[in-house]
């Protein structure tokens, strides 16, 4: 029996989850919800999942309309079992994006995940979290956030690509 | 002579672009790597996922409480 992620709650809301639901509309607005965000941890990575768990109230405070579970370790094993191809990558940030736009031309896009396990320093971690968490509140309503996330986040393109040249000079410096 | 000393800058100018092209594409796959976008064949973690919410082992974050 795994032991559970949290002491139950009185405040909780019962959660009716369908993560493979058609798509609703996006958010119009900044209140509605867009995400299911899972933290998978097995706390391979000490120092991150320091890092992260220390930050999550601010993460949360940032999040709120979303909803955030944390996995016990005991169930982020199961969960990484199923996938054994991320063991070692966590702590991981699982979005599941609730407004997915379907088809080929997203490439069947359900989301994205934030992989910290493979930072061995913290503060290049709490960096990627503060830009997962930035990209997260600028494009909540953007219709195709795949779109966003390999133009954005993987600097795709050449906008990008003067993005990264520009980072690399910074840290030569 | 003067034909060597005017091939260098161009060899230099070369290996540069090389290396920035190298260095762009390591980056990116790094950037791939930690921001992975995901599609259907992550169906069976979302039912794993969906299973342990439905049966109540795993309810939404709410600061204050023990994690």
């Amino acid at each position: 029996m795994p032991r559970k992620t949290a002491k139950a709650t009185e405040t909780a809301p019962t959660v009716d989850l369908d993560l493979k639901a058609a798509p609703p509309p996006r958010p119009a607005n900044d209140q509605a919800k867009r995400f299911d965000i899972f933290l998978i941890d097995t706390g391979w990575n000490a120092a991150i999942s320091k890092l992260v768990r220390t930050h999550l109230p601010l993460f949360y405070e940032y999040q709120k309309h979303e909803s955030l579970y944390l996995l016990s370790p005991e169930q982020s094993i199961e969960i990484l079992k199923r996938s054994p191809e991320y063991i070692g990558r966590d702590p991981i940030l699982l979005v599941y994006d609730l407004c997915a736009p379907p088809g080929r031309k997203h490439r069947n896009y359900h989301g994205f995940r934030l992989s910290l396990g493979r930072f061995k320093h913290p503060e290049q971690a709490l960096s990627r979290v503060q830009e997962f968490l930035r990209f997260l509140i600028a494009h909540r309503s953007s219709a195709a956030l795949d779109v966003e996330v390999r133009r954005e986040l993987h600097r795709e393109g050449a906008q990008g690509m003067i993005k990264i040249l520009r980072e690399a000079s910074t840290e030569l410096l | 002579m003067n034909e060597e000393i005017s091939i260098m800058p161009i060899i230099v100018g070369a290996l540069a672009v090389l290396y920035f092209g190298y260095e762009v594409d390591r980056r990116r796959h790094q950037l791939r790597e930690t921001f992975n976008v995901f599609d259907k064949q992550e169906s069976t973690i979302a039912q794993a996922l969906e299973h342990l919410v439905e049966s109540g082992q795993l309810k939404p974050y709410v600061p204050g409480q023990a994690t």
